[in-house]
């Protein structure tokens, strides 16, 4: 992947068979800009919720005046523990928002993730907490220290802390994809290895994100899987 | 006649304002808004539900602050604009933003509120909302930042118009692929793909396919029939339930089109497909409208709090504004990239939690402090008794031009302060004395100051795991080498020479835990000579010692960097092995052998010549006579204590007496107390 248009145009078609990632644009007419983000939202039990519940919701239509309102501001430093242990049947607060970007990075040439895990009220989830929800974890568990993928940068863009999955084995382990695949093309068909190359680069993308989705919590859809088996 | 059941009961939103959100109203606050408290436009986004258990979100984030192109009044290109992502639709409000907590308790909430549903209303009533929709999907956000502490109070309004009259259901509520053929579902699908409409309308063609179109188009689509079909993008996913945006719509439609009874509403919920394969479905309602329905003046819709109390939420971002807590786990994680790229069985843990002593901060001292801190290690102790002079600054590298003028700051206290500055996470402390030293004969008067300075180094080196001897003079070592020597303390001792170095881990007499001369040779402990030994003997190595020591009061700038780097690294190869410091000294050929860490060899001296840039690992055994290290010196000081100290501070010559060096040939006898080695320097004696 050698440039920003290449990760763009293969990004647009990846949001093609994988709707859940959008493409996201900071600046007007500024060509080199944009990334892909995920949001996925999970419970407690680290699953991605979809199953169906039913709810019975009685709309309270009640005029509400300054009164009726509780203002009430706890001192501060009281407040932040009343938060943590508030033991509150609001089921928002179990579900964890996972936020994947996929930005490409010009010095690696390859698309890079970062990922933030945060709750509803925007409470921001602590190293340690994520790491563990994250199936790399448990590629781990056999060797005595937690071997860190990650680390703590500044979002490119929106310039807060994410987690970023470093890039610098990137590059090498899509060689090895690449060149594994193009060596069963060649066995199919010794004529076009130039067009077969190609062809390789143009899921660079969608390669890289179909390994590193399982290791980081990200489902794959079936349909997505499907639609590229098609291409 | 419909009854009670069949009215509408809608799924409230709920905010969702991300961390980027507060990230931006800070700087906001902090560059631009700063005491003002005018209202701000913000804008905000709802999209699909993928899940019935999750809450429609009304969403913030770090774009919130930018208007719209349309609401933007200047043409400029180069603005940048709000844009709700794919598949989200626009919600426009106003955040009123309070200085203090009891401004906030005391805003016009209600009022606020009330302006904003007229706002809705009187868009309703002039037709705004043909060319603008999203007009319909108005909310008012009231926020009290207490910036100093990254917390904020923020109480969300998103008003619902209430009707005269509850709109109701008069027919069952279906599906969407009850209503349509699959060929229409796919027509939807693509038409509302890319669509930012948040409602529209539906047109059942002649060749009964359908076309979609925004609701300006109403008489071109809807001309002469009874029972028009609206739709709207629902960020609901319940199966009887409509999303919040509905409300509005409803009083919109019932009042813009009077002659419309029944209207068949679409509640859209896109095709998105979630990793668990299931689509939520979209769900057809058949409305009754009431031409003489109309605004009753009252609209609900304050978000409440986890408590199910209308109530302000709370939102502490320590954890990420917090720039201490964020560089302390920057640093964590940059360094176990270290790990994860190199060397897996790295122990930062350990190293995060070893104690470092360092006596003396001048060159040594800083240089050490900065390599310790690269590696993790959280908790430093400076002693020095001198101050930093015009001098300094340029060779020690934790001071500056301020830590000497206009009043000279000691320098172990001028250290820990730099140090922290360069990381607020680590715990340096300091202390200013100096060491007492043999043949430095203490009056009378002096003796108790001198005795609680003796009994506050004692103490250090109990509380402390690894002791950097890194003092400018021979004398002062030597009581530090016999504590950590009583206390089993890991000593590391630096010492300069013009062009040479000597770095020496002292031996330590008790045996590690892991220790077994059965087990592998890596776990066979070994005692090792200290400082004091070497002299003693090995007397041609004193003669290279002299060149050393004479040169003291000038070295070559990157010796001291070298020094330091060299003796740090020595303790992080000590605390990789597995009997620490009782590891047996290893050399250049146990390199090729396969060395005892991980890091490679622990040798126990390191002498390097910066005249032909070589390094060298020696080895020493303690010598039995040592005058700071042997048993018989131990002896002493465990039976006398302080007196002992005194005594040998008073007239050094005792130490012989008591080490048994007086009974060996006094020709291999060679201590001298009046040389010098330097910690770099050009320290003027009379500071210390
Ligand atoms: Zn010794």
């Amino acid at each position: 992947m050698t440039s920003f248009q290449e990760f763009k145009n293969q990004a647009l078609s990846l949001i093609n068979g994988w709707n859940e990632w959008c493409w996201v644009t900071h600046r007007q007419r500024v060509d080199e800009d944009g990334y892909l983000v995920l949001k996925l939202y999970k419970n407690k039990a680290n699953c991605i919720l979809t199953s169906t519940t039913s709810s019975s919701i009685r709309n309270d239509d009640n005029q509400i005046e300054d009164n009726d309102i509780d203002m009430s501001i706890v001192d501060s430093s009281v407040n932040s523990n009343n938060n943590n242990n508030n033991n509150s049947v609001d089921q928002d607060t179990d579900i964890h928002i996972y936020e994947y970007h996929v930005i490409f990075s010009r010095s690696y040439q390859v698309p890079v993730l970062y990922l933030n895990v945060y709750k509803k009220d925007s409470t921001v989830l602590s190293w340690s907490d994520i790491w563990n929800t994250l199936p790399l974890s448990k590629y781990d568990s056999s060797s005595h220290n937690i071997v860190p993928y990650f680390s703590q940068v500044e979002h490119p863009i929106l310039g807060i802390p994410f987690y970023q999955l470093h890039p610098c084995e990137t590059p090498n382990l899509m060689k090895q994809i690449l060149s594994v695949s193009k060596e069963e093309h060649d066995d199919e068909d010794n004529n076009n290895n130039n067009d077969t190359i190609e062809n390789l680069q143009q899921y660079f993308l969608s390669s890289w994100l179909s390994i590193v989705s399982p290791l980081v919590g990200i489902n794959i859809p079936l349909h997505f899987l499907k639609y590229m088996s098609n291409k | 006649m419909a009854t009670t059941n069949n009215i509408i009961q809608y799924k409230e939103f709920s905010s969702l304002a991300n961390v980027s959100f507060w990230h931006e109203l800070s700087s906001k606050k902090l560059d631009v808004l700063k005491l003002k408290e005018d209202p701000l436009p913000v804008n905000a986004y709802y999209s699909y539900s993928t899940s019935q258990q999750l809450d429609p979100f009304l969403c913030l984030e770090y774009n919130s602050f930018l208007l719209t192109k349309s609401q933007s009044s200047n043409n400029n290109t180069t603005d940048r604009y709000f844009e709700p992502p794919t598949r989200s639709f626009l919600s426009n409000g106003i955040l009123y933003n309070y200085n203090t907590a009891e401004d906030f308790k005391q805003s016009p909430k209600a009022k606020l509120f009330e302006d904003a549903s007229k706002q809705i209303w009187n868009d309703i009533k002039s037709g705004n909302i043909e060319k603008d929709p999203t007009l319909l999907n108005r909310f008012i956000v009231l926020t009290f930042a207490d910036i100093k502490n990254h917390q904020f109070y923020y109480l969300f309004g998103i008003p619902a118009l209430l009707p005269t009259q509850p709109f109701e259901t008069i027919a069952p509520t279906v599906t969407l692929e009850e209503t349509y053929n699959e060929q229409q579902i796919q027509t939807l699908h693509s038409s509302l793909q890319s669509s930012t409409l948040p409602f529209f309308l539906i047109k059942n063609n002649a060749d009964s396919s359908i076309s979609v179109g925004s609701i300006d188009q109403w008489d071109s689509y809807f001309n002469d029939i009874e029972v028009p079909t609206v739709g709207f993008c629902d960020p609901c996913a319940l199966s009887s339930n409509p999303g919040w945006p509905l409300r509005n719509f409803l009083l919109y439609l019932s009042t813009a089109r009077p002659n419309v009874k029944k209207v068949r509403v679409v509640c859209y919920r896109a095709n998105i497909k979630v990793s668990g394969e299931q689509t939520i479905s979209s769900i057809v309602l058949t409305v009754a409208l009431n031409s003489n329905t109309e605004w009753s003046g009252k609209s609900v819709g304050w978000e409440k709090d986890t408590n199910g109390k209308i109530a302000p939420r709370f939102i502490s971002l320590a954890s990420t504004m917090d720039p201490m807590k964020l560089a302390s786990q920057s640093v964590d994680l940059n360094l176990k990239l270290m790990r994860w790229r190199v060397m897996p069985s790295l122990d930062l843990e350990t190293i995060k939690e070893t104690k470092c002593l360092l006596l003396g901060s001048g060159t040594l001292g800083c240089n050490v402090a900065r390599c310790l801190l690269s590696w993790g290690v959280r908790n430093v102790t400076f002693v020095d008794s001198s101050k930093v002079s015009y001098s300094n600054p340029v060779r020690q590298s934790l001071f500056n031009f301020e830590d000497c003028t206009p009043k000279a700051k000691e320098k172990s206290v001028a250290a820990a302060e730099s140090l922290k500055r360069i990381f607020p996470a680590v715990n340096a402390t300091s202390h200013v004395f100096s060491i007492p030293m043999p043949g430095h004969s203490v009056s009378a008067s002096q003796e108790e100051a001198v005795k609680s300075v003796f009994e506050n180094l004692e103490d250090l080196v109990k509380k402390n795991d690894v002791i950097f001897l890194l003092t400018d003079s021979r004398e002062s070592r030597w009581l530090p080498t016999l504590l950590a020597r009583y206390h089993n303390k890991q000593i590391i001792n630096a010492a300069l020479g013009f062009d040479s170095y000597l770095i020496v881990r002292h031996g330590i007499r008790e045996p590690n835990a892991n220790e077994s001369d059965t087990g592998a040779a890596n776990l066979k402990g070994q005692d090792l000579g200290c400082y004091f030994c070497n002299d003693v003997i090995a007397p041609t190595d004193t003669l290279k010692d002299r060149t050393l020591d004479q040169m003291c009061t000038v070295t070559r700038p990157g010796l001291s960097m070298m020094a330091s780097a060299i003796a740090v690294e020595l303790m992080i190869s000590i605390l990789h092995h597995p009997i620490k410091g009782r590891a047996q000294a290893e050399t250049e050929t146990d390199i090729y052998a396969g060395a005892s860490t991980p890091l490679g060899i622990v040798p126990h001296q390191l002498r390097g010549f910066l005249s032909h840039y070589q390094t060298m690992p020696l080895f020493g055994h303690p010598f039995k006579h040592c005058t700071a290290c042997s048993d018989q010196i131990l002896e002493e000081f465990k039976n006398r204590g302080w007196d002992f100290i005194l005594q040998v501070l008073n007239d050094s010559t005792c130490l012989t007496k008591i080490a048994g060096i007086d009974n060996l040939n006094q020709e291999d006898v060679n201590i001298d107390w009046e040389i010098d080695l330097s910690d770099d320097d050009d320290d003027e004696k009379d500071n210390e």
